[in-house]
């Protein structure tokens, strides 16, 4: 598919240039920390740096035994999908209700939904506490993916309006005249082609989550998630590079893979303009 | 009775009384914003009203409170330098960081968009910074930033070029804070708009082209009006970002050098929760929340202007 | 043109796998530390001491702590401790930032756990209420002839005594601000006994070419980091911090004279960069050979000595904190672990505390390279061991006969954080943006109006 903006030979060999240079520039911090991962302790702060050495796996030997690596990951795992699935189903019914809304309620709403966003997580940090330390969920999955799902609804919802509103009244319209009911036809038509678009804000929201800090270091105490505990690398007088690095490839695996695997939902399926016309 | 046949199944309509359908997708229209609703009611109304109670009172960890001071808090603030400054700054970071994140993110699109299915891989990797966990990569670009340490420097001194101190002035820190968050949330950008661009119709873009219209008329007139209400979305996004902005400002360069790079969200950390003065820290917060309810509102109304299909 | 909509089968898929993610989220999985114990075979040094150790047996403790050498070289000796007692002691460590970033909301929603915790900032902690005092449970809990209080550096004891006499913490670590050089390339040590003979061999050693910056310090504007080696300087020209009167001072003569010798160094023999500068970077620049100096803590010791992390651990010696006009007054830190005022097992954190901070505890921690607040610790032949000789000797004399007075005055003040935030973004500008000394501080006095 050629660019909407055409161009000659000249053109072509300016974009590859440029293109090369953004991945490169976007790349290279990522190569340096995982690198990082792969020296000797006395190698990992090198002045100059060091390019070729012998890798090890000393640093990644550390990140396993300094922190419980598999328990973090695991509820890091749990929280993120608990959060993605009740987002996503809450978001998708409420974005499918004000698509049909055509009144100015709906910007009212949708601004409400959007307005979850704004609030420094700091400000929110001490109420939220309270609020789950009564209700005893302190230190629970569910608390942390509850957290996470107020974090992220408003971006998923709104990514489902944009979605939805990008597909024709007409497919709707025809099924209602011919005598199916409002919710079949959401069922069995719209739905269906907003999935493109919903594993789009799925993948969103399932980054948000599982980078996810602020919130989990306040809300978990001894059944935390990797984030956080990647931060037992960074104490006081004590800041373990090589085990922080080996730890956060770790932790890039699985979201690189889920970007990898969805990534043509990713990028084609927030919008389903295509079924225009 | 009509009965009709939709993908093997029979429907009875259930009354032929004229406006039964409108009642019906009312009704299901409320079904499908209660769970939103019992969730938003349920998690964001009390966070709000004990953050704004709290703003206006002055109360602090020691328990040294005198209680309700109804706006002092507010006045002190709109009399302080320092938050001036800190608004300042806020303002600064948001609109710079915005404004090339999606410049830069709309022509990355374009190229990516111009890409063979095949290169599949390469768009993923270039969703890397964003989908790295950021309290790491951000302790990378601290190692890599310094100035006589890091690797940046170093790399720099091979080719002959000026090594700057990235974070040691005010002025470079606040540029550094603005470079690397570029970096990490383009590709966000690049991801809304590579959709947006996904859905923009080939005859459209044909049609120009037989029309003979150049480069910059097609994009004026072909490309943008479609992608609008997406490069809104993008810039409502990270513009409510931004202003919260906290992580690279605390890693890289902890509200410095001096105040340079205290942001409102620095501030708001600072005062309420390492100085313990609860009460004020909640007014900044709350400041800071207004500023983004403002900016949403305004930015909301770019949006509502497009016709829907 | 899309696809076919997904099929049943593909909607069923998705549809229970939204549906399995709540039932994975029965279990949250245990992340807390635990790490291999050392011989818990021998408690007699314990067991032979008055003291009813079983008496809370049974109860679990929750023990929150920041990442740091005390607690690599005190959690091995957690199986002991549980069995001497027959406690469980739940162990939650974070980072640093994170730490002081979470306790607050902790500390003030009252919760009861941590039970006992490390206390970041004491004056601020007591003042809050989240103290519980010690002072009857060293009277009637105690054994102390076995507890041996004479040990124990003054400057530890004063650090946690509040207004009034009430104790709320006990002290678990001792650091003094020493100057560490390689004596490969500083020719003449004697010279770092003044402030300007130190200058001297700093720039000196940076145009001799060996090392491309003459001494490593701390520059990040933050009160954990550069005010705590810049008060040193204050102290030394004879200015305080926070006076005794309880008054602001860092703006009189004598502390501008201290912080612009501070800022004279850091802008003459500093490597570039220096104003993000915490532990990390100036351990990094040592152990890599980018300085010839390092003035900080002691317990920089530990990183610059360890051959595994230190290209020149066999050069590294310690000299004495500089004087001026013949006074020296090199700062010195404690940490102090406390008891959560709203716990409920208070009686086993108390053991917990005796255990930890007693002669022999503290000497088993010192053992594997923690820095206890103990002259029999500093002493200990595996600790020198570990931590170098020479370096402990200097910092056992600096710590012994170290003027605490300052240090205590500003650092256990309630409003400390506030306090040497002010102060440290203040001496940072002076290097950073080329302000003077003077209008620095006497801004950071403007700015903590009404704050004491």
């Amino acid at each position: 598919m050629s660019s909407p903006l055409g161009g000659g030979r000249r053109a072509t060999i300016g974009r590859t240039v440029a293109l090369t240079v953004f991945t490169v520039w976007s790349l290279f911090p990522i190569y340096w920390i995982v690198q990082m991962g792969f020296k000797k302790s006395i190698d990992t702060t090198a002045i100059p740096p060091k390019w070729l050495f012998a890798p090890t796996l000393d640093a990644y030997r550390d990140a396993f035994t300094k922190a419980p690596m598999r328990a973090l990951l695991l509820n890091s795992l749990q929280v993120a999908v608990l959060a993605t699935a009740v987002s996503l189903a809450v978001g998708l019914l409420a974005a499918y209700g004000l698509v049909r809304l055509r009144t100015g309620r709906a910007a009212n709403y949708e601004f409400w939904v959007l307005s979850t966003r704004m609030a420094p997580p700091v400000a929110v940090a001490l109420p939220f506490y309270l609020l789950f330390q009564k209700s005893q969920l302190l230190d629970t999955v569910w608390a942390l993916a509850l957290m996470h799902v107020v974090m992220v609804i408003g971006m998923v919802t709104w990514i489902m309006i944009e979605t939805f509103h990008g597909l024709p009244q007409s497919l709707t319209e025809a099924a209602l005249v011919d005598g199916c009911g409002q919710w079949t036809a959401f069922r069995r038509i719209m739905l269906p082609l907003a999935v493109p678009g919903l594993v789009g804000a799925g993948v969103l929201a399932f980054l948000l989550s599982w980078n996810e800090f602020f919130f989990a270091l306040i809300l978990t105490s001894g059944h935390t998630t990797a984030p956080v505990g990647l931060f037992n690398f960074v104490g006081f007088q004590s800041v373990d590079l090589g085990a922080l690095a080996a730890a956060a490839t770790i932790l890039l695996i699985p979201a690189f893979v889920i970007v990898l695997g969805f990534q043509k939902f990713l990028v084609r399926g927030l919008t389903m303009g295509a079924v225009k016309g | 009775m009509a009965v009709t046949a939709v993908k093997g199944r029979t429907w009875r309509r259930r009354a032929d009384a004229p406006g039964s359908a409108e009642r019906e997708a009312v009704r299901l229209r409320r079904l499908m914003l209660t769970p939103m609703t019992v969730l938003l009611l349920a998690l964001t109304v009390f966070p709000t009203l004990y953050s704004l109670w709290l703003s206006l009172t002055d109360r602090t960890a020691a328990g040294e409170n005198t209680g309700f001071v109804g706006l002092r808090n507010y006045t002190d603030l709109f009399g302080s330098a320092q938050l001036r400054h800190a608004f300042w700054l806020t303002l600064v970071f948001c609109v710079a960081a915005v404004v090339v994140e999606v410049v830069l993110g709309f022509a990355i699109a374009h190229l990516l968009h111009g890409l063979r299915r095949e290169h599949r891989v390469l768009r993923a990797l270039l969703i890397l910074p964003m989908a790295a966990t950021p309290v790491a990569v951000l302790f990378g670009w601290k190692v890599m930033l310094d100035p006589s340490q890091g690797v940046l420097n170093y790399l720099l001194g091979l080719i002959g070029a000026p090594q700057p101190d990235w974070l040691g002035t005010p002025t470079a820190a606040m540029g550094t804070m603005i470079m690397v968050d570029v970096w990490m949330w383009t590709p966000f950008v690049i991801v809304i708009l590579l959709g947006a661009l996904s859905s923009l119709p080939q005859e459209l873009v044909e049609a120009s082209h037989v029309d003979g219209a150049g480069w910059f008329g097609r994009l004026r007139h072909v490309v943008l009006p479609h992608v609008r209400p997406f490069l809104v979305l993008a810039v409502l996004f990270r513009g409510i970002d931004c202003l919260k902005a906290f992580d690279a400002f605390q890693v890289l360069t902890a509200g410095g050098p001096g105040d340079a790079t205290t942001t409102l969200n620095m501030l708001a950390y600072r005062t309420g929760l390492q100085f313990l003065g609860f009460g004020k820290g909640a007014a900044v917060s709350v400041l800071l929340l207004a500023v983004a309810l403002v900016f949403g509102k305004v930015a909301m109304r770019f949006i509502r202007r497009e016709v829907r299909a | 043109m899309p696809k076919h909509p997904p099929d049943r089968r593909t909607v069923l898929r998705y549809g229970l796998a939204a549906l399995g993610a709540p039932l994975l989220a029965g279990c949250a999985q245990s992340t807390e530390i635990r790490v291999a114990g050392v011989d818990v075979t021998n408690l007699d040094a314990f067991t032979s001491a008055n003291i009813d150790w079983r008496s809370e047996q049974g109860a679990t403790l929750v023990l929150g702590a920041e990442q740091h050498p005390w607690i690599t070289a005190m959690s091995p000796y957690l199986p002991q401790f549980e069995k001497l007692t027959g406690i469980k002691v739940s162990l939650q460590v974070s980072g640093e930032d994170q730490y002081v970033a979470k306790m607050p909301v902790v500390l003030a929603g009252h919760n009861s756990t941590p039970d006992v915790y490390m206390v970041w900032s004491y004056g601020q902690a007591v003042q809050s209420g989240w103290l519980e005092p010690l002072d009857s449970y060293l009277a009637n809990a105690n054994d102390p002839a076995w507890y041996d209080e004479q040990d124990v550096f003054a400057s530890a004891k004063d650090y946690v005594r509040w207004r009034g006499g009430t104790t709320y913490g006990l002290a678990i670590t001792a650091e003094a601000q020493v100057t560490f050089y390689r004596d490969d390339v500083i020719p003449d040590p004697a010279a770092l006994g003044t402030f300007e003979g130190f200058q001297e061999a700093a720039v000196r050693a940076q145009e001799s070419g060996k090392v491309s910056a003459g001494v490593a310090l701390r520059g990040k504007p933050t009160g954990d980091a550069v005010a705590w080696p810049a008060a040193g300087y204050v102290f030394s020209h004879g200015g305080y911090l926070i006076d005794p009167g309880g008054r602001l001072a860092f703006d009189s003569p004598e502390a501008v004279a201290g912080v612009a010798r501070y800022a004279d160094i850091v802008k003459a023999a500093c490597p570039k960069g220096v104003s993000t500068w915490s532990w990390l970077e100036i351990t990094t620049a040592m152990q890599q050979a980018q300085v010839a100096m390092l003035q900080d803590s002691s317990n920089a010791a530990l990183d610059i000595g360890d051959h595994d992390k230190s290209r020149v651990a066999d050069h590294v010696r310690a000299a004495p904190f500089p004087a001026h006009n013949g006074v020296s007054k090199p700062n010195l830190y404690h940490w102090i672990i406390g008891i959560n005022k709203r716990s409920r097992q208070k009686k086993a954190a108390w053991l917990f505390l005796l255990w930890a901070t007693s002669r022999q505890g503290c000497t088993q921690i010192a053992a594997r390279g923690g820095t206890p607040p103990r002259v029999s610790a500093w002493q200990n032949t595996h600790f020198q061991e570990i931590f170098g000789r020479q370096p402990a000797e200097a910092a056992l004399k600096a710590l012994r006969s170290a003027d605490s007075k300052p240090v205590t005055l500003a650092w256990m003040h309630p409003k400390w954080p506030e306090i040497g935030d002010a102060f440290a973004r203040a001496v940072n500008s002076v290097f950073t943006s080329g302000t003077s000394p003077h209008s620095a501080l006497a801004e950071a006095r403007s700015r903590l109006k009404g704050v004491l």
